[in-house]
């Protein structure tokens, strides 16, 4: 039920961390000295949950055109269970396929806006994920474990490095509306300290849980916090938690207007404002650009680790489309299209892209042939994802599937590759950053990962 | 219906059968005195009798042995030890049962049997032993020291020869049972005819579940409790399965692995329907989960009767069975004998069912009319509505295989169930899954570890750090017992002075010196010699966990409803706590008032002020929960709903009872800290009325004065340490 704390003295004598630790270690965590030279200092997230059809998107399979209507047993072979067992026919993407760019990459007219940037991605199309289901698949893909409990990537970010803004939390999560299966605990800090936890900030309607006082007059909160402060002093004793406390409390007021203001958008112009999409017509466009404009704010005030989710465009839906492929995969797109391209051409215009890694993905993909009539069912053997900025090749892809889009065959990749090379471009090296839990000293990438060098810069 | 394994019946109901075949059972013939074994073998105890004469021997062996005693002797306070039993018993002296153990699992248990006084008598004593083994060596097989008669200061050694003969031999029962296996029907002799399977009791339509939860998902709307039936776990081969059914059913096969390799309930579940009076065959796919392990459960649907006569896999069931079978004329009037007795043999019951149904059988109006009342009677006992729901349903133990580097698909060597051979426990035997055995070991009084763990979390509860500061791992990776003699000590006696009883040994804890001592040191000199506080000099400050924080605020506001038990209260949703499958209904800002241990927890739905104070995600044990600094927690004392409320509550009643404004923040300290304010806060707090009350128009009784001082102390941190 309670815990024993120490002294500052007794804290001393047994930790590394010094004074300087001390003062901060109640707070965000001092910024921390990476391993080795990094190229990005923040990474932006962009999760598409539910699953997005790699062959409607980056993953171009004219095969699929050529046998569509046929029966998947005869024309691709042995295909394996799926979720619903309502295996349809051969069904060839409803979008058009061009070559983008001076990189010439096959990429749908399903991201129109997004295709215009090839020579900015980095594509990979063999990567896989170890598990069929969406809330297995989304704790597998924010921390490497399909069960819950683990700390999530941005969590890692966070702990490895710290934050470079003390007013900011290191793993920011930015909520369009649609949490992801799983809840709150794909943005968990697990077993680090609970300062690595994502925050949850809110797109729409309050930003952050508790930032808005209930004061009506604001020098009434200011009266109680200096009386709270004057009476906790004299009893804090040295003790190094009591006087965390006390700096938390100074910290949370900075919190109250530094939160708000990054949220108000004050400074941007209405040219930045319409690159994103905010005059969009359709309102979850409106949505997700007020998110990626925020994310770019974020970073720039220091925040490592900033994770984008999905506006609610229909219902619990997300882009999982197992009916309907057309209806779903468009209007999600169109959500999100125009905002992504008007982010990645912001960070870049304002010098930003070097230093932030973007990454875009689903927790796994969809199967080439049909789910009934004319939707897709979940396919973890195969699907794309693409990185940008940060120390990533630009214009280049990497991996294969099969000429059906099912299964990766090309150096295929698992998610642990992906944390790693992640935690690479932050300067983290992914098998020496552990934390000791449970009697053994467990990373991020588990026993697993390897860095995919192939899309470094 | 006859469900059963290849080679084994399902105890106890095997016990109860092989004793009523065993010949020495019938009126405990072999345990009589008077009983003559002079014509039995003899062998020398302790041994296994598989070698001495039954190789391969399962079933019921009884053993037999007469010794001289003298008056003086007789009269001694007397306890018979046996040593270890493999595998079961039933001991009698004199003809009279003194002891056994009838249950699977004791064959390391050692026999040690009191023989009440007046029992052994001057000259010949007899004493009578019927072992049962169903499987493996069996015997009276202990150490030869263990097997003696105590008398008075006195030992008698019973190491030597004993009369012993064979009872009822296990293999004789295993015929002519039907099969759940990869057998085509036209492949093997079914014994089953047309009758003998399980039907729906209409009696028991009643039964309810009421105000609780229900399976989740597709199951949902079944409404199973108390009208299903499961079928042991087996293994598919083919996974074209076929069920032999009158009625209709909802068919659930609850295939071990479903949720990786789909898809979901929809091929799973199955509606069937055989109506009319011949019982049909109706076929339910399931190749696609060849090779996983499965049970069924099948579930009645609205008024429909139901008779469930066979499941099998493999194979297309051509025609229905029911040949024609000979029964032996001694079998018939066994079976019958057997039914006036009211213990029908399981694989009597089709022969029964038959004589009933053709005619050749009547039972007379006295009978029914018996049979009638006892049900009467049983209706007014049965409790017909209930809010216990089955969450875990004991089937069959499976053994699993050793997998290498844990992946399911490169299984390796069998092993048995068992409890790691570091415990020194009973290994765990039969067909049961285990759980029971389980919790009767972990319960049973010398078992080391649970009253060990459990003073460990007590303490850890009251101090901040156990003695064992893992309270989750006493193993290897786990750290040592800071004082190893007091862990040993408040073990032993939370199992024997305090009965278990938690309240008692957190009584004795809280008594103590150590504590009763404050979080200063007596002297600074001990922080030297003891930085870490490993050996308690002072009592370690201690941050109060998520729910304490939050019953505090209802306490001090007095709005704390201290009602146990009832109905959970819903989480209050805010725009923080969504997303998929996310509950529909909000519950109330100050969670009615009630302890948060009355919370509904949805472990993706925690409210934001738990998480903040580092409530543990719920989906394992976490005896040591995080205690960290972060902001949210201030953010959360400084501008949650829930305290601010709380805060105007409290201000309410302070104004109402107190008249001035020292004599206000007295009580305010003493309700939320237990102790009066020193000078200088109470200075404090007098001047910060003041200014407050320059904010709401001068007058310092207002409530927005008293809400405003009341809020503010949730953010001292006396609210959310103890000092």
């Amino acid at each position: 039920m309670n815990h024993p704390l120490l002294t500052r003295r007794e804290l001393l004598r047994n930790s590394s961390l010094g004074f300087g630790g001390l003062a901060l270690s109640g707070l965000y965590g001092a910024p921390v000295e990476a391993h080795f030279q990094a190229r990005a200092k923040s990474v932006i997230f962009l999760f598409m949950e539910g699953g997005v059809s790699q062959v409607d998107s980056f993953d171009y399979k004219p095969l699929l055109a050529k046998h569509h209507g046929e029966d998947p047993r005869k024309a691709i072979g042995e295909i394996e269970a799926t979720q619903f067992g309502n295996v349809g026919k051969v069904m060839k993407s409803p979008w058009e396929f061009k070559q983008r760019g001076q990189c010439g990459a096959w990429i749908s007219d399903l991201f129109p806006h997004v295709a215009e940037l090839a020579d900015e991605l980095a594509i990979i199309r063999s990567m896989t994920s170890n598990f069929p289901e969406h809330t297995s698949a989304c704790y597998y893909l924010h921390s490497g474990l399909g069960l819950q409990g683990r700390p999530s990537m941005g969590a890692w970010a966070s702990y490895g490095l710290g934050s470079e803004n003390e007013n900011f939390p290191g793993y920011v999560v930015l909520n369009g509306g649609q949490i992801p299966s799983g809840g709150l605990d794909n943005f968990s800090n697990g077993f680090l300290p609970a300062t690595h936890r994502g925050n949850l900030l809110n797109a729409l309607g309050t930003p952050l849980a508790n930032v808005k006082p209930n004061e009506k007059i604001a020098q009434a909160q200011e009266i109680k916090r200096r009386l709270a402060q004057q009476l906790n002093r004299g009893t804090a004793g040295g003790v190094e938690a009591l006087e965390s406390a006390i700096a938390n409390h100074e910290l949370a007021a900075r919190m109250q207007l530094a939160i708000p203001e990054v949220m108000s958008l004050d400074g941007e112009t209405e040219a930045t404002k319409k690159l994103y999409g905010f005059d969009a017509e359709y309102k979850h466009t409106q949505t997700y650009a007020r998110e990626c404009l925020i994310a770019r704010r974020l970073i720039e005030r220091g925040v490592r680790f900033v994770e984008l989710t999905i506006p609610m465009v229909n219902g619990y839906q997300r882009w999982d489309a197992h009916n309907d492929l057309v209806t779903n995969h468009s209007t999600n797109a169109r959500a999100v299209d125009q905002p992504i391209a008007g982010l990645i051409r912001d960070l870049k215009s304002r010098g930003l892209l070097d230093e932030t890694l973007v990454v875009w993905t689903g927790e796994f993909g969809r199967t080439p042939f049909a789910q009934g009539g004319n939707g897709r069912d979940h396919n973890e053997y195969g699907f794309s994802l693409w990185m940008a900025g940060g120390g990533v090749k630009p214009g280049v892809t990497f991996g294969a599937t099969d000429e059906w889009g099912y299964r990766a065959v090309d150096n295929p990749l698992q998610i642990h590759d992906l944390h790693a090379t992640i935690l690479h471009l932050l300067g983290i090296n992914h098998e020496k950053l552990t934390y000791r839990f449970s009697g053994r000293d467990i990373r991020l990438t588990d026993v697993h990962g390897k860095i995919v060098k192939e899309i470094l810069a | 219906m006859l469900v059963t394994k290849q080679t084994s019946v399902p105890l106890p109901r095997w016990t109860r059968l092989i004793v009523a075949v065993d010949p020495g059972s019938h009126g405990e013939a072999w345990a009589k005195p008077t009983f003559n074994h002079g014509t039995w073998k003899t062998m020398k105890l302790p041994g296994h009798f598989e070698n001495a004469g039954l190789p391969d021997y399962d079933g019921v062996v009884w053993f037999r042995k007469t010794i001289e005693l003298s008056a003086g002797q007789a009269g001694s306070k007397a306890i018979l030890h046996l040593g270890q039993i493999d595998d079961m018993d039933v001991t009698w002296v004199n003809g009279a049962r003194v002891g056994g153990y009838e249950n699977p699992g004791h064959h390391y248990t050692v026999r040690k049997y009191p023989v009440p006084a007046g029992l052994l008598k001057a000259g010949k004593n007899t004493i009578a032993v019927r072992v049962m083994d169903h499987g493996h060596p069996g015997g009276i097989a202990g150490k030869p020291e263990q097997l003696s008669l105590q008398l008075g200061e006195e030992t008698v050694s019973l190491a030597n020869l004993w009369h012993f003969a064979p009872g009822a031999n296990l293999k004789a029962l295993n015929t002519n049972a039907a099969h759940v296996g990869p057998m085509s029907p036209l492949d093997q002799p079914l014994a089953l005819s047309r009758h003998g399977g399980a039907i729906r009791d209409a009696f028991w339509d009643g039964l309810k579940n009421v105000n609780s939860e229900n399976d989740p998902g597709t199951l949902d709307g079944l409404a199973r409790a108390g009208k299903t039936i499961r079928t042991p776990t087996v293994t598919l081969a083919s996974g074209q399965v076929h069920y032999l059914i009158k009625g209709k059913a909802k068919v659930y096969a609850a295939v071990s692995q479903a949720l990786f390799t789909g898809p979901l309930h929809k091929t799973l579940m199955r509606t069937v329907e055989a109506n009319g009076d011949a019982p049909r065959w109706i076929a339910h796919d399931l190749k696609n989960y060849a090779g996983q392990r499965v049970h069924f459960e099948f579930s009645p649907i609205g008024d429909a009767p139901l008779e469930i006569l066979q499941v099998i896999d493999g194979g297309t069931p051509g025609h229905l069975p029911g040949e024609k079978k000979l029964v032996p004329r001694k079998e018939l009037h066994r079976a019958l004998d057997d039914l006036m007795d009211g213990e029908l043999e399981a694989q009597h019951v089709p022969l029964v069912a038959w004589l009933i149904e053709s005619g050749k059988v009547k039972f007379s109006g006295e009978s029914i009319k018996n049979w009638q009342s006892a049900l009467d009677s049983l209706d007014k006992e049965a409790r017909w509505e209930s809010r216990l729901a089955v969450s875990w349903w004991a089937g069959t133990g499976v053994d699993e295989h050793l997998l290498d580097r844990g992946r399911p698909e490169s299984p390796g060597e069998r092993v048995d169930r068992n409890l790691p051979e570091l415990l020194a426990m009973p290994p765990i035997d039969g067909l049961s899954p285990g759980r029971l055995e389980l919790a009767q070991q972990l319960t049973a009084q010398e078992h080391p570890l649970t009253s060990r763990v459990m003073v460990n979390r007590i303490w850890h509860q009251l101090f901040g750090r156990g003695i064992v500061p893992t309270p989750d791992n006493f193993g290897w990776l786990g750290e040592r017992p800071s004082h190893p003699e007091l862990l040993d000590y408040l073990a032993v006696e939370f199992a024997d002075t305090h009965a278990y009883s938690i309240k008692s040994i957190i009584e004795r804890i809280v008594l103590s010196r150590t504590f009763g001592m404050s979080s200063t040191a007596a002297d600074p000199a001990y922080a030297e010699q003891d930085p870490e506080n490993r050996w308690l000099y002072r009592m370690p400050i201690r941050r109060l966990e998520a729910e304490a924080i939050r019953d505090s605020a209802l306490a001090i506001s007095g709005r704390l409803d201290r009602t146990v038990g009832g109905e959970p209260v819903l989480v209050h949703l805010t725009e923080f706590v969504i997303g998929r499958g996310s509950p529909t209904q909000s519950g109330p800002l100050d969670g009615a008032g009630r302890r948060s241990i009355y919370t509904a927890l949805r472990r993706n739905f925690l409210p934001t002020f738990m998480l903040a104070f580092d409530f543990p995600s719920p989906f394992t044990t976490v005896g040591k929960r995080n205690v960290t600094n972060v902001a949210a927690q201030s953010l959360a004392l400084m501008n949650d709903p829930f305290l601010y409320q709380q805060s105007g509550i409290w201000a309410k009643r302070i104004v109402q009872e107190k008249p001035s404004a020292p004599t206000r923040i007295q009580q305010m300290y003493a309700e939320a800290f237990t102790r009066p304010p020193s000078d200088h806060e109470l200075t404090a707090c007098l001047e910060a009325v003041t200014a407050f009350a320059g904010l709401y128009g001068g007058d310092p009784n207002s409530h927005e004065v008293w809400r405003d001082l009341c809020h503010s102390f949730y953010s001292m941190t006396d609210f959310t340490y103890l000092k």
